[in-house]
């Protein structure tokens, strides 16, 4: 039986090893691209550090729905974000979002006019995973020198992806980040009431 | 006992090896575009001077690198290179334009960026909805193989002279497999489309004229 018994014990702490092994390997490696609505790669807390190159008014008019002004607060249902501006015009590599007006032209893929982009420009690398400067571009036609339901729309949108949402195919359009926008007929400009409170349980 | 200290050794290396099993200091993100939509299928085939179908023959996800302008707006003195990928279809058929079967057709988009001109410090790497079904979850790109032998719709224009990539003889492209029952299948259709992401090849061809 002696020799029966050792094999057993070794075998447990072969299982014991390999478990081990198995959760320190899934722990220490990157987090799987999401496919979920809400990823959560971007801003590290609540108060993120935005730069810019446009004035103060354009700030509060675009970042009303994401951001808490004590001036301009015209909605009921807020996120816990805080938006510090570091200064004009001087991004660093430690911005969070930087963001401006820009002339887009058309998706090189599509022929579409672009109406804004959003993407990682600087990253912490794994095991954080966390986008370190998220650049936002809006097509200055359609949001700066047209206000409206639709250049608030592109605004709420591609800061939407700033702050982690991705794109949610919505044929009702209660929330800013359908796939595409129509300028005749734009989606709603502002976040759903799920989204700010996903906001404000993550952030 | 050196039996069970070679496995555990083995599987140690196994299990603390990057997922991607490449370069282990490369962060995923999505890139995020926003379009305004054609009213119509129509309407988006008359701005893609190409249309063919075709099946991947070869793939690149790090084909060329391209510095940035350090005074652009957003940019800053550290800000590394971006990095292009490249993706070749051989052409079976063609619907429109200025291509020959049995040509190869290769695209280019913006695969990531290098964080810094560092390399070390690492790289992002680019994931596109309208590319689901040519990236993987790692945003490396599925080989000629992984594809199985699929067809893809191919509406292409040759890439603008403002390119950031200056390399000849390349395009631009919005790809969409076709399914089994001939219908082409968009991740995210660049048009109006009430009746859902698919359109029936025909239906494409009848709209090309």
């Amino acid at each position: 039986m002696r020799p029966v018994r050792g094999h057993i014990v070794r075998i447990n702490k072969f299982v014991a090893v390999l478990v081990a092994i198995l959760i320190t390997a899934t722990a220490l490696g990157p987090a799987p691209a999401s496919a979920q609505p809400f990823i959560l790669i971007k801003m590290d807390d609540r108060f993120f550090e935005f730069s810019s190159d446009e004035d103060n008014y354009d700030h509060h008019l675009f970042w009303n729905h994401f951001v808490y002004y004590q001036n301009f607060d015209e909605y009921d249902l807020r996120t816990d974000l805080y938006g510090i501006e570091q200064c004009r015009h001087c991004w660093g590599d430690g911005t969070d979002i930087v963001w401006f007006a820009y002339p887009l032209g058309t998706d090189p893929e599509t022929g579409a006019e672009i109406a804004g982009d959003e993407s990682c420009r600087k990253s912490f690398p794994p095991p954080n995973q966390v986008c370190d400067r998220a650049r936002v571009r809006l097509r200055e036609q359609y949001t700066r020198q047209i206000s409206g339901p639709a250049g608030f729309m592109i605004v709420c949108h591609e800061v939407g992806h700033a702050v982690g949402f991705w794109h949610q195919p919505d044929q009702t359009y209660q929330s800013c980040m359908v796939p595409r926008v129509n300028l005749s007929n734009p989606a709603s400009n502002v976040l759903t009431g799920s989204m700010i409170i996903d906001i404000n349980v993550y952030y | 006992m050196r039996k069970w200290i070679a496995v555990t050794a083995g599987l140690l290396l196994v299990g603390c090896a990057s997922p991607t099993g490449k370069d282990p200091s490369v962060v995923v993100a999505p890139y995020h575009t926003l379009t305004v939509s054609f009213e119509s299928l129509e309407e988006f085939l008359a701005q893609r001077p190409v249309i063919a179908t075709g099946r991947v023959v070869a793939v690149n996800d790090r084909a060329y690198e391209v510095p940035v302008d350090p005074n652009a707006e957003g940019n800053t003195e550290t800000d590394g290179p971006e990095i292009f990928g490249t993706i070749s279809f051989k052409i079976e058929t063609v619907l429109k334009g200025d291509i020959k079967p049995g040509s190869t057709l290769t695209i280019v988009y913006m695969s990531g960026k290098w964080n810094t001109k560092a390399k070390e410090d690492g790289r992002i790497a680019y994931t596109y909805e309208r590319m689901a079904h040519l990236q993987k979850n790692d945003a490396t790109l599925k080989t000629p193989a992984e594809h199985n032998d699929a067809t893809f719709v191919i509406f292409a224009a040759p890439k603008p002279a403002n390119d950031p990539v200056k390399a000849d003889n390349l395009y631009r492209a919005l790809t969409a497999p076709i399914n089994g029952t001939g219908q082409v299948v968009f991740t995210e259709p660049p048009f109006e489309s009430p009746a859902g992401a698919a359109v029936k090849l025909d239906e494409i061809k009848a709209a090309i004229g």
